[in-house]
């Protein structure tokens, strides 16, 4: 521990808790304030959020890993996520923003009606409540190992602020902080990898004590067919995720929706070099023997003074703190808009629907807290969550969106949204007990659940809207409802 | 409301969504595009620090 960290941290929590202040205090006086930043958001802050939300400490140490293990083309693990977040900015958002909602499941029962809304709710809901558990872990663990404090103590600390100032500011503070932690991050990265390739010996000097040229091709050990696999898991993955999504409904307009996603995603694409180089990077310090996951803080011990580790050590916090408010103030969301507005109390006035808006954000941020530290076991449910949403909900949040036919087959649907996410739980449930711990989401030699759900999701939705098609004739789009089934 | 079929919206309220938005075969054409370019970004990138190493 050294003289400086404990300053930066203090003020870094100081300035979190600043912004939760101010919003509440300036931006923040209704339910949709909370919720959607009063939809006035611009590109620049969407954008910022965007990237901050992908990055975290996972993933940051995860892909650092994945360079050390598979050499360059650990980067597609990530990168998929860039171009799936880029291709939705310019395809799905615009779509998504004109519908005028808060949550995704909403855009269910727009369509269709509350039995969709509802099985959507349980799923999106499961994967944020598996991404908040786990990066709290994650936050804890990485607060607790540099402050010198215990897991509870860095438990009450990070998380602590990061409810604090979400409950405070809703929307608004995630976006503001989002932006701050989203510099910090990239400052402290961006630095480590010069200092790293520069203690290296250049690219040159890692090429070299490297030695190993399958590490520095684009798709490494990897067939084609694999990597497209881990891609198509990412890019769903990321076309589903209702956190991700929220930003858009946040926009002021369509416009501002659809770059800031288009200017988020680029950003990824781009950034995800960073951690799979520092893998490789982490190769020529510490040679092959290195555990994959340890590369990232031995790189900042071997090569970072006392200055720049402290700096990374805020980075990888505000990764951390940053996806831990987005999915913590979406969950809040979800229960304020989707199970208290939608079947407690309808026509709640806006003053109460912000306080359970607040109230909501507590709730599910204590549980979420509650589930990491005492009942851990529970995390593997959730992490199936996480599956169903990319092998379910992202297919058939596509197709709804895309193919206009597609909001006339409700039967079809829900038929998509249930088949896939049991051949999703099936496959999980299946697979090889090792493939079924740790945050990747990729499996090698076996097919991902994932891609099994989008595989009955296509089929289920190909088959089923012929059929219903058939069944109920097609209406022109003039305002004419649906007549009796014949 | 059995679930399936939305009765409170008529569909027309909801086919402003596609006005002036690209269709889903231009969303596919556009992923291809996104895919290849960010592939060759990479090839490019690789192929640059594999052949400026010494």
């Amino acid at each position: 521990m050294n003289a400086i960290l404990w300053p930066l941290v203090a003020a870094y929590l100081v300035v979190l808790i600043g912004i939760g202040v101010w919003s509440a205090r300036k931006r923040v006086a209704t339910y949709e304030d909370m919720t959607v930043a009063g939809r006035g958001v611009g590109p620049f802050l969407i954008a910022c959020s965007v990237a901050a939300t992908w990055i975290n400490g996972v993933t940051l140490i995860t892909v650092t890993g994945f360079g050390k293990s598979f050499g360059l083309s650990g980067y597609w693990h990530m990168g998929a996520v860039g171009i799936g977040t880029l291709w939705a900015g310019i395809y799905l958002v615009p779509r998504m923003w004109k519908l005028q909602v808060i949550t995704t499941p909403q855009i269910l029962e727009r369509f269709f009606g509350p039995t969709h809304r509802l099985a959507a709710l349980v799923v999106a809901m499961l994967r944020d409540f598996a991404a908040t558990a786990g990066t709290i872990g994650a936050t804890a663990i990485v607060a607790s190992a540099a402050l010198g404090i215990s897991i509870f103590e860095a438990l009450v600390l990070t998380y602590f602020v990061t409810v604090l100032y979400v409950t405070l500011g809703g929307m608004w503070a995630v976006l503001v902080t989002d932006t701050i932690q989203f510099f910090i991050i990239v400052l402290g990265t961006v630095l480590l990898l010069v200092f790293s390739i520069q203690g290296a010996g250049g690219f040159g000097g890692i090429f070299q004590k490297v030695d190993d040229p399958t590490l520095f091709s684009p798709t490494g050990d990897f067939e084609a067919l694999e990597i497209m696999g881990w891609f198509s898991v990412a890019f769903f993955l990321s076309s589903g995720y209702q956190t991700l999504a929220q930003r858009a409904f946040a926009a002021r307009s369509r416009e501002a929706a659809r770059r800031g996603f288009i200017y988020g995603g680029i950003f990824c694409v781009f950034w995800y070099i960073t951690p799979a180089l520092l893998g490789l990077t982490g190769i020529a310090f510490f040679g092959k023997e290195v555990e994959a996951d340890q590369v990232f803080i031995n790189l900042t011990n071997e090569v970072a003074g006392p200055v720049l580790g402290s700096i990374i050590f805020v980075a990888l916090m505000s990764a951390n703190m940053s996806t831990l408010s987005s999915t913590i103030g979406t969950m809040g969301s979800n229960v304020t808009v989707d199970i208290y507005q939608r079947f407690i109390d309808p026509n709640a006035g806006s003053r109460r629907m912000l306080w359970i808006s607040r109230a909501s954000i507590l709730l599910t941020a204590v549980l979420a807290c509650v589930t990491y530290y005492y009942i851990p076991f529970l995390m593997e449910l959730f992490l199936i969550g996480g599956r169903i949403v990319g092998g379910s909900l992202a297919p058939v949040l596509i197709a709804i969106l895309l193919f206009p036919s597609m909001r006339r087959r409700g039967r079809t649907v829900l038929a998509s949204l249930t088949s896939s996410a049991g051949a999703v739980i099936l496959c999980q449930l299946l697979s090889p007990r090792e493939l079924k711990a740790g945050t990747s989401f990729f499996v090698w030699g076996f097919m991902d659940p994932v891609l099994v759900g989008v595989l009955v999701s296509l089929v289920v939705l190909v088959v089923g809207s012929r059929w219903e098609g058939r069944k109920r004739p097609r209406f022109p789009a003039s305002g004419q409802k649906p007549g009796p089934t014949e | 409301m059995d679930g399936s079929v939305n009765d409170e919206h008529s569909f027309e309220d909801l086919d402003h969504l596609d006005r002036n938005e690209p269709s889903w075969q231009s969303a596919l054409i556009g992923f291809v595009v996104i895919f290849l370019s960010v592939g060759l970004f990479f090839l490019f990138w690789v192929g640059l620090f594999r052949y400026s190493s010494p």
